[in-house]
């Protein structure tokens, strides 16, 4: 089994997750990490970017298995982002190996 | 400390979904309870006359169609509130009112007023129930002004719609039969407050 990262390596960890590294990516995975699903729209307001500037940042997200959107019928036609497992446990390892490597840095 | 930068960015992000949601879910709730609490104490004043028309018991009729509406309400608050995630919310410090003590205060402001309402004498009595929701309402939006905490504008709504629609019928209650008259002001200064707090919710969506 693959060792926890971000416990051993951090700087390793931050190579991983150089997808992150992009503010919008970022702040999109630590919201699904505590949220889990979040409606396009309301993801694309609160980020204060384009649809299609954000559709470019999920696709990326979405070819690394760490996010996938679905659409649902609320009152109105949504669709929704959510968090894969895969995301989620690569997302809290990196957030770990950083708050790791801010450890050594101190 | 490029990565504290980015997190600091996350974290005011969150925080104000977070509200987007409360506030969305404070709203809809508000308009739940706008509607369903009227209509529940409409029920139990007319019970008579509508259990008449649709054949039924009149006891039997109070009991089913109270247990039912608040049933629903009772359920749709707490789907509201679920799905804001308010009671397991992620990185809101709870500066807003919403921390226990503040609650208990909250409770016993709303409380008193009601105590004090039932003091009222009997040509009164009605309009007291809606200037002692209206009193609330306003003292629970300065409290939460005073106490530095997020100001809660629907609070002010529904008080001033209490007040302001309860003095006519105050002086001319004998023209209108004053438990639907209150039942009214309370609905619609309910409704106008939730429909307040939904609108105003989106604001929290938009980037700084």
């Amino acid at each position: 089994m693959r060792e926890r990262a971000g416990l051993s390596d951090p700087l390793e960890v931050l190579e991983r997750g150089e997808i992150f590294s992009a503010q919008v990516r970022f702040t999109v995975m630590f919201l699904l990490y505590l949220h889990k699903k979040v409606g396009f729209t309301e993801l694309q307001r609160l980020l204060g970017v384009t649809p299609g500037n954000l559709d470019h940042h999920l696709r990326r997200l979405a070819e690394a298995g760490y996010v996938k959107t679905r659409h649902v019928l609320d009152w109105r036609p949504l669709k929704v982002v959510e968090i894969t497992s895969l995301g989620a446990r690569e997302f809290r390892d990196y957030a770990t190996g950083m708050r790791e490597l801010l450890k050594l840095i101190e | 400390m490029e990565e504290l930068e980015r997190f600091s960015a996350a974290i005011e992000t969150v925080e104000r979904y977070e509200e987007y949601l409360y506030q969305r879910a404070l709203g809809l709730a508000l308009i739940v309870n706008g509607l369903v609490g009227p209509a529940v104490f409409y029920l139990v004043l007319k019970a008579d006359t509508l259990s008449t028309l649709i054949g039924m018991n009149p006891n039997t009729f109070r009991v089913a169609s109270t247990t039912m509406l608040a049933g629903v309400g009772i359920l749709i608050n707490i789907l509201l509130f679920a799905s804001a995630r308010v009671l397991s919310s992620k990185v809101s410090k709870r500066e807003d009112g919403r921390d226990v003590p503040f609650m208990i205060l909250m409770f016993c402001i709303w409380f008193a007023a009601f105590f004090l309402a039932g003091y009222i004498p009997e040509p009164y009595s009605g309009v007291g129930w809606s200037l002692a929701g209206g009193a609330a309402s306003l003292v629970s939006y300065l409290t939460i002004s005073v106490a530095g905490h997020h100001r809660r504008p629907e609070l002010l709504i529904i008080g001033l719609i209490n007040i302001l629609a309860s003095l006519p019928v105050l002086l001319y209650g004998d023209l209108v039969e004053v438990e639907v008259a209150v039942l009214t002001i309370y609905a619609v200064s309910f409704v106008c407050g939730g429909a307040y707090s939904t609108i105003n919710a989106n604001r929290y969506l938009e980037a700084a």
